[in-house]
């Protein structure tokens, strides 16, 4: 009895040291434009709170794959909890919660916001506001946080200070007198930022002795522990050996291990509200623990989940098969070890006639697609031949059915079919004045439909258009920056399915059918579309030894064609004594780039034309 | 050893398509390397005492200020009394009179020029340092020192080359009424001006069908004249053809001395550091001057005997490797079928299609 009377009193004093601990806890992520320096004032923050050193920082933190360090975005998310001393000698609990930056990855971003009661939002004092950090901030205010902004890289030549000011004020609706000005670069303006963490971000709310609700906004994969989920406790106590259960996906485990990451691991006892960390279960499949998802007790669960979640759903799909048709067993084996840490991937094996063995797979959009085809082709070496992306259409049948395409190939007979519809998105572009022209005309050719024009403040203008997904997956964005010397940004959200006027299209080469170049088509840009296929595969397909037409169909009639003519001449024309080892390299390279050709019948087929039907530039 | 090569690396100027090994020509340099090459050659004086075939390349072997080419004449007199065939490489401005008279009582037997085209213009793009009738003052000062067997280089596919201007160009070849005539298709190569030029959008070059066009007008006219197109590139007068050449595209033994030379002798092939400081550093140091081995291998010699007309003497081939040429590399079947290949009297040769795509046999046997 003694015992238990100790315990509970050693129980009590916990849970007041818990609540005034959580006072002094502050969450917050960084919202800001590629670019505009959210890195170097998080390398900053860290710095100054001698939290780690930038070196070690940079081997662990925010950018930690090589790919993500090469594009310049933040694929993974990850939470760094810091110490920080303020002026009223208090010492408070900072979380900084990253986000991934880009239009493929918004939800991520609405549940890592939703950890956070403040988000510092970083504009450039040269750029102003992108459409991106826009969306962000509209994520971060429905998620009811306290927004700081920061103007960063006052030290620019071209800074226009007066001028973001006004746009936080007309775009924004924030007060532009509490903006902090900030040249991370410099280390202006830390401090300021520091206080205003402290001073104006709120505690978290929370109950600890309430039944635990803790977020799942990330995980990483460990193939010692299983997957190791980022969480943020919203409601009660979380302790080391408590069964837990994920509420959506009902699976229950106990947890062996929790505690933080300052960035590296360090185990805590428990975790209460506002607490910001990781835990370990082992949990085999991160399907188990996705993202959004609420953590409660097995035995005394709440009886709400937190609001929010979302079962992701892939968007795009394409082929994935590797070059080397012996490597399909690695292939698979690499996608599984990918989808451990990764939810929204779906993958499942697909028979190609011209291709051979390989995946149909499905990723949230494009960057998501070519990350992990990067991923694949350096992690795991397996040479890869990607097909053009596709969305999911919904083909209505006469006979009443309804089937879900994602592969051209299984489109059915057009005699078949009543009606198709497609996915549509609603698009926002932001776009300084001078390019409004330029947008509209590319937005009108990828089939947009105009919805608004609004003005904000002289120069910035937002276009809204309704597009069908597909015309904006492939190129858009990369299209959208040229026509606007990359000033111009993007952010979409998906709007429903429409019907459109679709028919399938085929290619032949050498009169055989392809059938991973197959693709769906609106019927007013299917000529248009089959002479720039097959022109653009005269180009990219080199002569062969014979003479090679290339052939656009729809229902069997050929609508476009292009010839391929014989290769005439080939032959080095110069080889003597000294040149044989030189010759022969010359000879070798040209010989691997014909091996990472595929055989289509007789004819050699390079892969970057796989990719080609989508890739025009008309 | 019956065939020698010896490289000059020299060049007073260098052309935008070259991408030999080669450096700008001084004298200093050029004097200390002849005293690392002397080292070069005696240490294989035993090798080299019988061979037959000499050929001095480059670089510019004629940039070689005459004092040291004579030292060198003298050396290969003494080391090499039995030579039969000895060949040096001269850029026309080079051939006066004295040079000319040089060579010929060195024992020089043929002298090879680098022409490639006679249009002014194209001779200037190319960063070649003569004119046209330079070629000719040459070639006349040679006849009259006793050299007559002598070779031209010429260039098709060059940029903005018109067939008109091809035409000419043979014409004038032919006018000159040299035994022997290298005829190459210009190839961008790494490393080069013309790559940098080609990569800018700065160069128009013919399209492969005009190219193909070019060749096969190359060969019909040289043909017609008399020469015979005993290699891809090469077209000479009967028992013209270049004996060096020959043994080597035969896959016969070489030994290469000088700075980026290559050997191939006892099953390996070797080459020397190609930076002529090395070269000059390792010798007067009492080091070697080769830098990488390899065995010589049975697709080489595929590559290299079907260039000749002639093309592989099947049966010298299974010898020289021991192993059965069909059993070795069964793709040849294929060639043989798409009539790339034939063979006659025991010999695997090109046809008259596969001459113009030889790549696509190398390529299939190459490191198979």
């Amino acid at each position: 009895m003694r015992v238990l009377s100790l315990e509970r009193k050693s129980a009590m004093t916990d849970m007041t040291q818990l609540k005034k601990r959580q006072k002094r806890i502050r969450n917050f992520s960084i919202i800001a434009h590629i670019d505009h320096g959210k890195s170097t004032l998080a390398d900053r923050i860290l710095e100054k709170t001698k939290s780690i050193t930038s070196r070690e920082m940079r081997e662990q933190l925010l950018d930690s794959m090589d790919l993500e360090r090469e594009r310049g975005i933040t694929i993974k998310l990850n939470a760094v909890q810091i110490a920080y001393t303020h002026s009223d000698d208090e010492s408070y609990i900072f979380h900084l919660i990253d986000t991934p930056g880009h239009v493929d990855f918004t939800y991520e971003v609405s549940r890592s916001l939703a950890a956070c009661e403040g988000a510092l939002l970083v504009i450039d004092a040269a750029q102003g506001i992108e459409a991106q950090t826009l969306a962000n901030v509209y994520l971060a205010l429905d998620n009811d946080l306290e927004i700081i902004p920061v103007i960063n890289k006052i030290d620019l030549k071209n800074a226009d200070v007066d001028k973001v000011k006004q746009d936080i004020e007309d775009i924004i609706g924030l007060d532009s007198e509490e903006a902090i000005l900030a040249s991370a670069k410099e280390g202006k303006g830390i401090d300021e930022i520091l206080d205003a963490l402290v001073e104006k971000l709120p505690p978290p709310e929370g109950d600890p002795e309430a039944p635990l609700k803790a977020l799942i906004f990330d995980s990483i994969y460990d193939p010692y522990r299983g997957v190791i989920p980022s969480i943020r406790v919203m409601e009660g106590t979380l302790r080391k050996g408590d069964r837990i259960k994920i509420m959506a996906s009902e699976k229950t485990y106990e947890v062996s291990d929790l505690g933080v990451n300052t960035p590296k691991e360090e185990p805590k006892p428990f975790l209460g509200p506002g607490d910001v960390g990781y835990l370990v279960a082992s949990i085999k499949s991160v399907e188990n623990v996705q993202v959004g998802d609420t953590i409660t007790h097995a035995d005394t669960p709440a009886d709400n989940p937190l609001p929010g979640y979302k079962a992701m759903t892939p968007m795009v799909y394409c082929g994935l098969f590797p070059l080397d048709a012996s490597r399909y067993n690695d292939l698979r084996e690499a996608f599984d070890k990918l989808k451990l840490n990764d939810a929204s991937l779906r993958y499942e094996p697909e028979n190609s006639q011209a291709l051979g063995f390989g995946f149909r797979c499905g990723f949230l959009g494009m960057l998501h697609l070519e990350i992990i085809q990067e991923r694949i082709e350096r992690e795991f070496g397996i040479d890869l031949i990607a097909t053009a992306p596709s969305v999911v259409y919904h083909v209505h049948l006469k006979n009443g059915e309804m089937v879900r395409i994602d592969n051209p190939t299984f489109f059915p007979h057009q005699q078949d079919i009543e009606r198709i519809e497609e996915p549509f998105v609603t698009a926002t572009v932001m776009t300084p004045k001078e390019y409004v022209g330029n947008v509209m005309e590319l937005c009108e050719g990828k089939r947009g439909e105009y919805r608004d024009m609004k003005y904000y403040g002289e120069y910035r203008v937002e276009l809204t258009y309704d597009f069908p997904l597909l015309e904006i997956v492939y190129d858009f964005f990369d299209k959208l920056k040229s026509v606007s010397k990359g000033y111009a940004s993007l952010d979409y959200d998906f709007k429903g399915y429409q019907e459109s006027d679709l028919v399938k299209m085929d290619i032949l080469i050498n009169y055989e059918k392809v059938d991973a170049l197959s693709l769906i088509v609106h019927r007013d840009f299917a000529y248009h579309r089959g002479k720039a296929i097959t022109e653009k595969l005269k180009e990219l397909i080199p002569r062969q030894m014979f003479e090679v037409p290339v052939q656009a169909t729809m229902n069997n009639r050929v609508i476009a064609r292009s010839t391929i003519r014989a290769l005439r001449k080939n032959v080095l024309s110069k080889c003597y004594g000294g040149d044989v080892t030189r010759k022969k390299k010359l000879l070798e390279r040209q010989k691997e780039g014909k091996q990472r050709m595929k055989h289509v019948g007789k004819v050699e087929i390079p892969q970057e034309a796989f990719l080609s039907v989508l890739s025009l530039d008309e | 050893m019956q065939a020698i090569y010896i490289h000059i690396p020299f060049c007073r100027r260098i052309c935008a398509y070259c991408d030999f090994p080669r450096e700008y020509a001084n004298p200093d340099k050029q004097s200390a390397y002849i005293d690392a090459l002397f080292i070069e050659l005696d240490a294989h004086a035993e090798r080299i005492r019988d061979a037959g075939y000499l050929y001095i390349g480059g670089g510019t072997p004629s940039a070689l200020p005459l004092r040291l080419l004579r030292r060198l004449f003298e050396k290969i007199e003494t080391l090499m009394p039995a030579l039969e065939e000895v060949s040096i490489e001269c850029n026309p401005e080079d051939v006066d009179e004295r040079l000319a008279r040089l060579l010929s009582e060195s024992g020089v037997t043929r002298v090879s020029f680098g022409v490639q085209t006679f249009q002014a213009q194209t001779l200037d793009l190319l960063g070649r340092s003569h004119t046209p009738e330079m070629v000719k003052e040459g070639v006349d000062r040679l006849r009259h020192a006793g050299i007559f067997n002598l070779n031209i280089d010429m260039m098709y596919a060059l940029p903005e080359q018109s067939m008109q201007s091809l035409e000419a160009d043979i014409d004038q070849a032919l006018e000159i009424g040299v035994p022997h005539i290298s005829y190459y298709g210009l190839e961008v190569e790494k490393e080069t001006r013309f790559r940098r030029l080609l990569d800018l959008g700065r160069l128009k070059l013919p399209s492969e069908e005009a190219e193909a066009t070019m060749y096969q007008r190359v060969i019909e006219r040289l043909t017609l004249a008399g020469y015979n197109h005993y290699e891809i590139s090469a077209f000479a007068k009967p028992h013209y053809a270049c004996k060096y050449n020959r043994h080597v595209w035969k896959n016969g033994e070489y030994l290469g001395l000088g700075a980026a030379a290559h050997s191939a002798y006892e099953g390996e092939r070797r080459h020397n550091t190609a930076r002529p400081r090395h070269y000059v550093d390792r010798l007067l140091n009492g080091g070697s001057p080769c830098e990488g081995k390899a065995p010589v291998t049975p697709d080489e010699a595929i590559f290299l005997g079907l260039r000749l007309r002639e093309g592989l003497d099947i049966h010298a081939f299974e010898t020289q490797f021991n192993v059965e040429l069909g059993d070795r590399f069964p793709i040849l079947d294929s060639f043989l079928e798409k009539g790339l290949l034939k063979i006659d009297s025991g010999r695997m040769q090109f046809t008259e299609k596969g001459r113009f795509l030889g790549n696509q046999v190398f390529m299939a046997v190459l490191g198979e």
